[in-house]
């Protein structure tokens, strides 16, 4: 009769890990999930036993962290986002399976691990405690489970949730109370089931409607990536600016560049409470040409410029930097780009490193026309606006657009002075007007703000763009880096039929911004560049990287062992002169008296015994003389043989009497 | 600042407590799940984490909502033996009566025990004793197991029937010497997805007395020879050679007048006391240094449970066995001849506190008074200092054979090393007197080498 089969927490696992790789798949972890599948459920039929002690125990949790470090690098290397805690979470299954693969090999595993966990004192006591071994087969579901539902999967969440819901049913059947009744327990799951379901729908839903209403705002809040509808200034900010010196991204450009290029993020049109919005924003997708990797925006103009940027998209989505008048994007990997009227660019794609190429022509802007909120002054800004263009005589009669730009660049550069410190406005109605009319100090963004009101009030439409300033070629790299310190602001200014971008800045900002940059740069540079280029590579970076430690670590063997080699004098020790060995009795007289005996023919036989010979010798010699004889053999073997030795008197006593024996057995021999 | 650390600590041990109630083991497991990916899914954009989480969340629910309905009423009675040994697992009997109609099955039963956590003084002692985070750390782990009273795994319970009691037997392990107080008893019952206990608890306050934990000993010969027991011995009946009438002579000044034979006064004239044979026999003396700084220290139970060993272990058929030590009050007690039981030794044994108000001196009067009676005395010390020496050297100068344990443990070691007086063979003047220096963690293979 065949064994009936019963389903076990083991086939419970081999499930889940089908369900990790099969879930992430597109990252090709199935690759993985089938060896460790086969592994695991191949257990029944390898005989072979692994052996493992508490030490060796140890050394595999080790391992398991050891693999956890050197995936959290790689991650921290090439993702450098808050990515990197999902992408770490998918592959901590790969970090713990050696612990899996010893809970099915090594079947004393549960036991050590419950000796592992026994509390301190009941080892101390040797106190035995009867408690159920460890079986890690259960976390390790767990965490295929959660593993698996750390990555995003939308195109398959129903049947993401069916997968989820089947294994934890069949982990519950498998373990449920005596006491449930069948029927009432499929009830309550299919119930669990379907409020799970509801609940995870309504849940997706809530998140979609918060992000609608409060995204504008906190994504201002969070950091880096840039709202598109509002930007929050440090305008009247009374703490002073504090800027990193991370690279955000690289421009690869066809030859250097005579002065900084501006790359814009965002554009915005009204301005209010040190905030300025993008009103009535509206993004419109962009098809793809067919490649489906060109993406265009306008007619290419006759001359243009190319260039490439090299960025990362954290969780799948930005907006991109564009200097202004890119009519095409090249080598794009994105699935959806949106681009809204004033020139700001929205992309969807997989996260993770990304790089574009774009042709652009900066006096061909491709943006909306001007409207009327590109004209206008919040009303508490007037009274400064106007007094500063009564300054610059520019309030009367509306003068041509040059010499409006021309002016107030000017006056900026003369008048003003470029600071990250707060400025005092304590006097003034508002911070910019305190900025214009009092402290003439500030940074990018009051020069941008004050600029465009500027403008405005001199009948110019004017925006306001956010973005970066490229200007840091990295001889290291061969192409331009841009820091998160280099995040600027200026002005578009519409001037003749078309957008063109207007900084008033004074120049010195890069050099001021610059010299606060650490001395370790260079080293924190060197980093950065190793791990885009491991990006860059992709999976080969990868492999690189994972050799690089242990090439690092042979090779300072090596030097090691060499320098040791080398260095090490050797050194001659000088031996002192050992001491003669002494064996205790070998210099007895008696042996002359048996080599005399020898020569008289009574040699001694080798096999017999002193005794034996003794025995032997009575009836060859004298009686007196066998007497003598025999006490001097005594002492002999006394001297000889006995651990205490013997004493001077009776060494001597031997000495005489052996000497009085030889003297009168040659007397004997001469008669 | 304390007290609220206290607070929060116990609400900790608390909850713990109530979650390895309250839900089984799976369910923890879900409760773990739950709480990471709900971490994990916070962003529904990122990752599936939140079906998960959801998933969990209705399973839980669903678990609690469907235990309301599950109701049960039972009484339950413990047997308990009179003693019980610390690290031995002690068993004892529990009889359960459902009091529903139908049978009860899958039920589990739990014990609790009156003391378990320690108290605001123990923490404030920490405090005041360490200013370190990690130190103070590991000295509250270190109270919280030795506070620790027993382990009593989670027992299965057979099927309770709805007409007959039904008897378990459940087994615990003590971990500490004295009274264990039973606290409460609960039964616990998962509900139909086997994740949420619904929980009966009754309140059955119950005690048993806990002996100290006990070595192995080899064959100990007690030096000594008989003594002379002045007063001959008021227990005569029961201790001692018979009381032999030996002669009658004359009344001497100082001769007690118990002694007075009457009916020979009525013959003779003039008084005469009865002499009677002197009781000599071997009494040896077991000396217990309780003297400590510390309300509990691991060198103290060790020496307790040496004391133990030996006052269960030595023959006392043929001689008599004085433990002597200070706990709250000077104590003496003497077994052997069939005076007093061994039993009752390792009561007191069991219930012996440190002694942290006075010095080693005040042992000594005790001692003292005994000096002329005692044919051999074992001190066991938990360290070596000019007090301890002192008696040490007092026995010795009685002729009193002496062998002395001493306990190496921190304390030994600070008080050799300040004063370099280490417990030398010198002040040993008797021959059969012996130093012995046990190692804390190998006390047994050092009292296996006496």
């Amino acid at each position: 009769m065949k064994p009936r089969f019963r389903l076990t927490i083991v086939h419970l696992c081999c499930l889940a890990i089908l369900l990790w790789g099969a879930h992430t798949a597109q990252t090709g972890r199935m690759l993985f999930a089938i060896p460790m599948v086969l592994m695991i459920a191949g257990r029944p039929l390898i005989q072979w036993q692994w052996n493992l002690s508490l030490s060796n125990l140890k050394r595999l949790f080790q391992l398991c962290g050891g693999l956890l470090g050197v995936l959290l690098i790689i991650f921290l290397v090439t993702q450098r986002s808050f990515s990197i805690i999902y992408l770490l979470l998918q592959w901590l299954p790969v970090c713990a399976f050696p612990l899996i693969l010893a809970q099915a090999y090594c079947s004393s595993l549960p036991f050590l691990l419950r000796l592992l966990f026994t509390p301190s004192y009941a080892l101390k006591e040797k106190i035995s405690i009867k408690q159920t071994p460890i079986n890690l087969y259960y976390p390790y579901f767990a965490l295929c489970l959660l593993s698996a539902s750390a990555a995003n999967w939308n195109a398959l969440s129903a049947s993401f949730y069916g997968s989820i819901f089947s294994l934890v049913a069949l982990l519950l059947w498998n373990y449920r109370p005596q006491r449930a009744n069948p029927m009432l327990w499929v009830c309550l799951l299919l119930m669990v089931g379907g409020m799970g379901f509801v609940g995870h729908l309504q849940l997706h839903q809530l998140q979609a409607k918060l992000e609608q209403n409060t995204a504008p705002w906190l994504s201002g809040v969070i950091g880096d990536s840039v709202n598109t509808y509002q930007t929050s200034t440090h305008i009247g900010s009374i703490e002073a600016m504090k800027l990193s010196n991370a690279i955000v991204f690289r421009v690869a450009t066809e030859k250097r560049l005579s002065s900084p290029l501006l790359l814009r993020e965002a554009i915005y049109n009204k301005y209010g409470s040190a905030s300025w919005i993008a009103l009535r924003s509206k993004f419109l997708p962009i098809p793809p040409n067919p490649d489906g990797k060109t993406w265009k925006f306008s007619t290419m103009a006759s001359t243009s410029t190319s260039l490439k940027i090299s960025t990362n998209l954290d969780a799948g989505k930005g907006v991109l930097k564009l200097p202004n008048g890119t009519s095409e994007i090249h080598e794009l990997s994105a699935n959806h780009v949106r681009k809204n009227q004033y020139g700001t660019v929205e992309v969807e794609g997989s996260p993770g490193a990304i790089a574009y190429q774009l042709q652009f022509n900066p006096h061909h802007s491709g943006d909306s026309p001007p409207t009327e909120e590109d004209l206008q002054i919040p009303d508490q800004e007037i009274p400064a606006i106007e007094q500063t263009l009564d300054i610059l005589n520019l309030n009367g009669e509306p003068k041509p657009a040059s010499q409006v730009l021309t002016q107030l660049s000017s006056y900026f550069a003369k008048d003003f002075q470029y600071s990250l410190k707060p400025s005092d406005a304590s006097n003034s109605a508002t911070p910019l007007s305190a900025f214009l009319l009092k402290n003439r100090s500030g940074h990018c963004e009051y020069f941008a703000s004050a600029t465009t009101l500027l403008l405005r009030g001199a009948g110019i439409p004017a925006r306001y763009a956010v973005g970066y300033s490229v200007h840091e070629f990295s001889p290291l790299e061969g192409q331009y880096i841009v820091r998160s310190r280099n995040a600027h602001a200026w002005v578009m200014a519409y001037v003749n039929g078309t957008w063109r971008s207007f900084d008033t800045t004074p120049p010195d900002w890069n050099a001021q911004e610059d010299s606060a940059a650490s001395p370790l740069q260079a080293i924190l540079d060197l980093w950065a560049f190793v791990g885009f280029k491991l990006a860059s590579a992709g999976v080969w970076g990868f492999v690189g990287l994972a050799i690089a430690p242990i090439t690092a670590f042979f090779l300072w063997k090596w030097v090691r062992k060499f320098w040791i080699r080398r260095s090490v004098v050797p050194v001659i020790v000088e031996l002192e002169p050992m001491p003669p060995l002494i064996k205790e009795g070998l210099d007895s007289e008696f042996y002359l008296i048996e080599q005399s005996l020898e020569e008289l023919n009574l040699k001694r036989i080798p096999s017999e015994s002193l005794q034996a010979w003794m025995t032997r010798l009575n009836a060859e010699l004298p009686e007196p003389e066998f007497e003598i004889l025999n006490s001097i053999i005594n002492l002999h073997n006394r001297y000889r043989f006995d651990p205490q030795g013997i004493e001077a008197t009776e060494r001597e006593t031997l000495r005489s009497l052996s000497q009085a024996w030889l003297d009168r057995s040659h007397k004997r021999v001469l008669n | 600042m304390d007290c609220s650390t206290y607070r929060f600590l116990r609400f900790a041990y608390a909850l713990r407590q109530w979650l390895t109630r309250r839900f089984t083991p799976l369910g923890l497991g879900v409760l773990v799940c739950l709480g990471i990916s709900a971490i994990i899914g916070m962003d529904t954009n990122q990752s599936l984490s939140y079906q998960v989480f959801t998933f969990l969340l209705a399973l839980l629910s669903v678990s609690i909502l469907a235990s309301l309905f599950i109701r049960y009423r039972l009484s339950a009675t413990r047997i308990l033996p009179r003693f019980g040994t610390v690290g031995m697992p002690l068993k004892y009997r529990v009889v359960l009566q459902n009091k529903t109609q139908k049978p009860q099955k899958g039920l589990k039963l739990m014990e609790s025990f009156a003391g378990s956590f320690p108290s605001l003084q123990d923490f404030r002692g920490i405090s005041t004793r360490s200013k370190e985070m990690m130190e103070r750390r590991r000295q509250w782990l270190r109270i919280e197991a030795q506070r620790r009273w027993a382990i009593a795994p989670t027992l299965a319970l057979p099927t309770l029937s709805s007409t007959d009691s039904t008897e378990a037997i459940a087994e615990i392990t003590p971990l500490r010497r004295g009274l264990l107080q039973f606290k409460t008893l609960t039964v616990a019952c998962p509900d139909p997805l086997g994740l949420f206990n619904v929980c009966v608890t009754l309140s059955l306050p119950q005690s048993v007395l806990i002996l100290p934990k006990r070595y192995q000993l080899p064959p100990i010969q007690l030096p000594g020879v008989r003594r002379h027991q002045s007063g001959g011995v008021a227990l005569a009946s029961s201790v001692g050679d018979s009381e032999e009438f030996r002669s009658l002579r004359e009344y001497r000044p100082g001769d007690a007048p118990r002694k007075i034979h009457w009916k020979s006064w009525a013959k003779v004239g003039k008084p005469i006391v009865k002499e009677e044979q002197d009781e000599y026999f071997v009494r040896h003396a077991l000396i217990l240094d309780t003297f400590q700084p510390e309300s509990h220290s691991e060198v103290l139970e060790e020496a307790v449970a040496i004391v133990a060993s030996l006052a269960h272990e030595v023959q006392t058929q043929e001689s008599l066995l004085d433990m002597m030590f200070v706990g709250l009050e000077a104590h003496c007690f003497t077994v052997g001849r069939g005076l007093g039981q061994t039993e009752r030794m390792l009561e007191l044994l069991a219930s012996v506190v440190p002694c942290q108000d006075k010095s080693f001196d005040s042992i000594l009067p005790v001692v003292q008074n005994r000096f002329s009676l005692l044919s051999g005395c074992i001190c066991i010390l938990l360290t070596w200092d000019d007090a301890r020496k002192t008696l040490v050297e007092q026995l010795q100068n009685m002729g009193i054979p002496t062998m002395v344990l001493v306990i190496e443990g921190d304390l030994f070691t600070q008080n050799v090393r300040s004063s370099n007086n280490h417990p030398a063979f010198e002040c040993l003047k008797e021959s059969q007197s012996s130093v012995h220096i046990l190692k804390l963690g190998q006390i047994q293979q050092g009292l296996l080498k006496l």
